[in-house]
């Protein structure tokens, strides 16, 4: 067997090991999509110690969405407690309105129904 | 894999028709290769492998008759999938055989991003006729630079090329 022969040979067989080993690497590469290696692996986002990571400026924006629904949700609560407040105190004035027409009504009634006014 | 082959055979028998003179003083020549492999990516305690991206490289060779040896390598790079990229590569070729050449160079990716390192490998170089030669071969790209590399990481590319190779 001639140098060139064995060299052929021997280029043949590292040619088979390479496609051997990019097959094994590509079905386990392949399988975990958030894996990258280049910044432009990731789907409009970057690469950070070999995981997708989503762009700053997306997770503030998701931050500040989340933000914003806790405070609507905040002020739909102090609503809430307005218009409980607000008709308490309607009861109060109710209460209060009654009291002189009731031939029945103690001084006690009255003064809880100033006290709900207040 | 079949609609290669058949792109191969067909430009060998297209390319190598008889009564073509070769010329004198430089030659220069064509190629187009596709590579596929494995990439390793190390740095900050990571390290991780994964396919590489399919890539095809269409370029031109240039030999010089003081030079019989050496051919200069200047490719257009272009990663095909998963993800799109266009880049280039330039290597220095020296057939230490009739068959065999192993050749080194610069290559790098341009755009979306940029990624840069050296280049190096190995061809056999199989002649279909005077002219047309079937090429394949390994080659391993070290990227350390470049705004599409992770910070404080490196990239070693080890890919399987497949090709034709005709000279003019």
């Amino acid at each position: 067997m001639s140098t060139s022969e064995r060299s052929a040979r021997r280029a043949v067989g590292m040619l088979l090991g390479m496609v051997l080993v990019a097959a094994l690497s590509s079905a386990e590469g392949c399988a975990d999509e958030t894996q990258c290696i280049r910044h432009t692996d990731c789907a409009g986002g970057a690469c950070v110690a070999g995981r997708c990571v989503r762009p700053v400026a997306d997770a503030a924006v998701d931050g500040g969405a989340d933000a914003a629904v806790d405070s609507a949700t905040g002020a739909v609560d102090a609503a809430g407690d307005a218009d409980a407040a607000t008709s308490d105190a309607a009861d109060g004035v109710d209460a209060q309105a009654d009291a002189p027409r009731s031939a029945d009504a103690s001084e006690a009634d009255a003064s809880a129904a100033d006290a709900s006014v207040d | 894999m079949r609609r290669v082959l058949a792109f191969l055979l067909g430009a060998a028998v297209l390319v190598d028709a008889p009564g073509a003179a070769r010329a004198s003083g430089p030659l220069f020549g064509a190629f187009v290769e596709a590579a596929g492999g494995i990439d390793l990516a190390g740095g900050k305690g990571i390290f991780l492998a994964q396919r590489s991206r399919t890539q095809v490289r269409l370029g031109a060779t240039l030999r010089l008759d003081g030079l019989p040896r050496d051919a200069l390598f200047v490719a257009a790079l272009v990663e095909v999938e998963p993800r799109p990229s266009l880049g280039f590569d330039v290597q220095w070729a020296h057939h230490v055989l009739p068959v065999l050449s192993v050749q080194a160079g610069v290559t790098g990716v341009a755009a979306p991003e940029t990624l840069f390192g050296v280049t190096g490998g190995a061809r056999l170089r199989i002649p279909l006729g005077s002219r047309f030669r079937i090429t394949a071969g390994p080659q391993v790209s070290g990227y350390f630079l470049g705004g599409d590399l992770p910070d404080g990481s490196v990239i070693v590319q080890t890919l399987l090329l497949l090709g034709t190779h005709v000279d003019f």
